[in-house]
């Protein structure tokens, strides 16, 4: 086991975590560390389905966790539907990720790419950022989430 | 000259300058007046996937006066992480856990090509009190952590409390020991001497209204603000008033409909979301005591601010709480409510204990930005 997953334990342990969301974490770890900002290699996530996988995905492009709704719209999804969803959130694009070793086409919208691209600027604009801490927080959580 | 490398990413983005931002800001611009010592800021530049140099002398201006120009702070050279040089320093001293580049994946280059990993931890909370964070908080703490763990060649730290707690992980994790300096943060920020006329009218009745026990500080569920209402709804004495200075964080909805009711009950507990470094400084130099039953901090700066004013403090009895605080507070169980109204209503009876607490403070230096400044420059310049 990896220092980090050692880690992990004890984290999971002190929060009485069940099997299941414990398991799904640990696959998170193990999937993200090590891995470089701009690039997802999903050979680490053969052998990771279902929601395992859009939390693995998830947490590797985005440093976040999905939501208890997010993770309940996923769970009829087969893994490439899983896969395209996230490649295609706004904030895949903002962050200018990519995906590969991919058994699946993913289709890259070059005019949203841009588009995303250019609003990645504005992220990190301290002036709109300042601007946007002061609104309510059920609008700064609809930014970060946009933003990742 | 020795080159160290510090990443800011953070702060180049950063809307608020308390905390650790704060403390990185302090130190830095002392580090940098250090002979030796060539300091590097570094930020993260997505377009390239590398680093790019941060202007150090506007920068360290902006630490100084807090003129802030950090658009054109970014000089447009980049460096790859690889470029790094052998026998420099990577300093990680901010909130770097957060930043698009993982350290299991930086310091692994970093320590492939030579390159001196010093980590400052500041506290384990997300690991030892995972309670108390966000899972993806904890998730991306354990990058960073681990990474610490197996890759840095050394790790500083601010209080011996903090030390410990690496040490007992590494032993439950089986993980070799590390290295660890202690190194006390400075608590003597510049003290500005504030006109009253600064000071708010609702402060200035609050105070006026008689005594209160203050906690100063981000209204979050580690703080542990709820075993004060306890405290209070259990009975304190002479009419004691709760004052609550700070923000509200994630996850208070129940405290603050909590405070919202007493409001409503013309009950005597404040709560100041926005007060001015004047209405702060107003509030600690009238308080009775500063309370801080907190069930885990990293330092403990309100301490010293209260000693540095003079302030009783009342606090819970964590290691950190009685390290900073020493023989000068008083303490009581840790989330015993019953104990700390108790510890309250005794402090008020007893005027001889005031006094005796009193002098201890009298007179307190708090220890110095200069004197944490040129430890950390020791470490750095050390082979």
């Amino acid at each position: 086991m990896s220092t980090y997953n050692k880690l992990f334990e004890i984290t999971a342990n002190k929060l009485n975590m069940s099997d299941v969301e414990k398991a799904d974490y640990n696959h998170a770890i193990l999937v993200s560390t090590a891995s470089k900002a701009k690039e997802i290699d999903y050979k680490c996530f053969e052998n990771i389905n279902g929601t395992s996988l859009y939390i693995a995905l998830y947490y590797a492009a985005f440093q976040k966790l999905p939501s208890e709704n997010e993770i309940v719209e996923t769970n009829k999804f087969s893994d490439e539907e899983i896969v395209k969803k996230v490649c295609n959130m706004a904030a895949f694009y903002i962050r200018d990720l990519k995906v590969i070793n991919c058994p699946y086409q993913i289709k890259r919208n070059k005019l949203k790419a841009n588009i995303y691209k250019c609003l990645n600027g504005i992220k990190n604009s301290i002036a709109l950022r300042k601007l946007a801490k002061k609104m309510p927080s059920g609008i700064q959580n609809k930014i970060r989430g946009l933003f990742g | 000259m020795r080159k160290v490398y510090i990443d800011i990413s953070m702060i180049m983005i950063g809307t608020k300058f308390t905390g650790i931002p704060r403390v990185v800001m302090e130190l830095v611009k002392r580090i940098a007046k250090a002979d030796d010592l060539e300091l590097v800021f570094v930020e993260y530049n997505l377009s390239k996937d590398a680093f790019e140099i941060i202007d150090k002398d506007k920068f360290i201006e902006f630490c100084n006066h807090g003129k802030d120009q950090r658009r054109k702070m970014r000089t447009g050279r980049i460096l790859a992480f690889e470029e790094i040089e052998k026998d420099s320093v990577f300093f990680d001293i901010d909130t770097v856990w957060k930043t698009r580049v993982r350290r299991s994946f930086l310091y692994p280059i970093l320590k492939k090509n030579g390159v001196k990993i010093i980590t400052h931890i500041y506290d384990i909370i997300p690991v030892s009190h995972p309670q108390f964070c966000a899972k993806d908080e904890i998730l991306n703490f354990v990058d960073y952590f681990g990474a610490t763990l197996d890759y840095a060649d050394e790790i500083v730290v601010n209080s011996k409390a903090t030390k410990d707690a690496i040490d007992d992980v590494c032993q439950t994790i089986n993980h070799e020991s590390k290295e660890i300096k202690v190194v006390p943060l400075g608590g003597d920020f510049t003290k500005k001497i504030y006109d009253e006329n600064s000071v708010s009218d609702e402060v200035k009745k609050i105070v006026a209204n008689g005594k209160y026990v203050l906690m100063v500080g981000t209204i979050e569920p580690r703080k542990n603000h709820r075993l004060i209402l306890d405290a209070y709804d259990l009975g304190l004495d002479e009419g004691m008033q709760v004052v609550f200075a700070g923000f509200i964080g994630q996850g208070m909805d129940e405290l603050t409909k909590r405070i919202e009711n007493y409001k409503e009950n013309n009950e005597k507990v404040w709560h100041l979301g926005n007060a001015s470094d004047a209405d702060i400084d107003y509030l600690y130099r009238h308080c009775f005591a500063l309370t801080y039953p907190s069930y885990i901090e990293g330092f403990g700066l309100p301490i010293i601010e209260s000693f540095a004013r003079g302030v009783m403090v009342i606090a819970a009895d964590t290691a950190i709480n009685m390290e900073i605080g020493g023989d000068r507070a008083v303490y009581f169980k840790q989330d015993a409510a019953e104990e700390l109204k108790d510890t309250i209503n005794s402090l008020l009876k007893e005027t001889d204990k005031q006094a005796e607490l009193k002098k201890l403070i009298e007179g307190y230096e708090p220890p110095k930005w200069d004197d944490t400044a040129l430890r950390m420059a020791e470490i750095l310049k050390d082979k």
